[in-house]
């Protein structure tokens, strides 16, 4: 059982689930500035719990997003540095739609950043 | 990519004025708004997606580091249809300071021979820390593959993005149309 905090604001949510040795992200809305500090504050946690609870896998689906700035990039970019320095290890796999084209650009720069734990994954 | 001519009359113009500091609600609508008038006129969501993220870091830098409540962020088509140029330009004030390190920036990201290289080195070396992200305007380039101009007067600085549009992305324009909020 995961205790990330769910986030639930107008234009902008996140939840997380852990089953099967990993963990789920789902970021849905608009990542813009009002959701950056929401996200930061649940990316400290999904750390915290994947060191708990030994996952060894987090699965971020950024599907249902419509716009993801470039404060919420930053925020996994410093996430990807916690992880590569202080661990817990992990591979990180993002989920995109293959039909909004910006969703696999926008992710591009963590593929380049840590091509050894980050991937992109498209879907319909 | 070409620059838009000087001499080109606009076509179509969305003009968002503002006297107040947007909040981080208007700056999404403001976002949203650009992008929307720029559906309207071109037939390619790819390029719309890509003015649209452009329009979200320009209006957030405005909220970021304005020293003064007067804003304004546009939209245009120009030139004629067979080399079509969309162009956005964010206005606003700032402090000595605050121009003088956005100058250094834009001057970098302008000059820049790799735009994917200086936004890798860039996220290497901001990696480490939680508060800054700085990588809104070499996004714009890097990213988007959107022009990137920009013009201080006093203290006002204008920050210019633009791109050619093929001619079969360009919808049809009647004359005359013109937006403002």
């Amino acid at each position: 059982m995961s205790s990330v905090a769910k986030v639930a604001l107008e234009s902008f949510a996140l939840d997380a689930t852990a089953a099967n040795r990993k963990m789920m992200l789902r970021l849905t809305g608009t990542g813009d500035m009002v959701a950056i500090e929401p996200l930061k504050r649940c990316l400290v946690q999904v750390r915290s719990e994947m060191d708990r609870l030994k996952l060894e896998r987090l699965e971020v689906d950024i599907r249902g997003l419509y716009l993801l700035n470039s404060s919420c990039i930053k925020a996994f970019v410093h996430f990807i540095y916690l992880v590569q320095t202080d661990g817990p290890s992990m591979s990180i796999h993002f989920h995109v739609d293959e039909n909004l084209t910006w969703q696999a650009r926008a992710l591009a720069p963590l593929t380049r950043m840590a091509p050894d734990i980050v991937s992109v994954v498209g879907s319909r | 990519m070409s620059s838009p001519a000087s001499d080109s009359r606009p076509r179509a113009v969305l003009t968002i004025t503002m006297s107040s500091f947007p909040s981080a609600r208007v700056v999404g609508a403001v976002s949203r708004l650009v992008s929307e008038f720029c559906h309207s006129l071109i037939d390619d969501p790819d390029i719309v997606a890509r003015f649209h993220m452009a329009a979200q870091e320009l209006a957030e830098n405005i909220a970021k580091y304005s020293s003064g409540p007067d804003v304004s962020i546009s939209a245009e088509l120009l030139g004629p249809d067979t080399s079509a140029v969309l162009r956005l330009q964010a206005r606003n004030r700032g402090t000595p300071e605050q121009l003088q390190d956005v100058e250094r920036r834009l001057r970098e990201l302008k000059s820049a021979a790799d735009p994917i290289e200086l936004y890798d080195r860039l996220i290497r070396e901001t990696a480490p820390l939680d508060d800054v992200s700085g990588l809104g305007l070499v996004r714009i380039r890097a990213e988007c593959g959107l022009n990137v101009d920009y013009a201080i007067e006093g203290s006002e600085l204008t920050i210019s993005v633009h791109s050619s549009i093929a001619p079969q992305s360009a919808r049809r324009v009647l004359p005359g149309i013109k937006g403002s909020a």
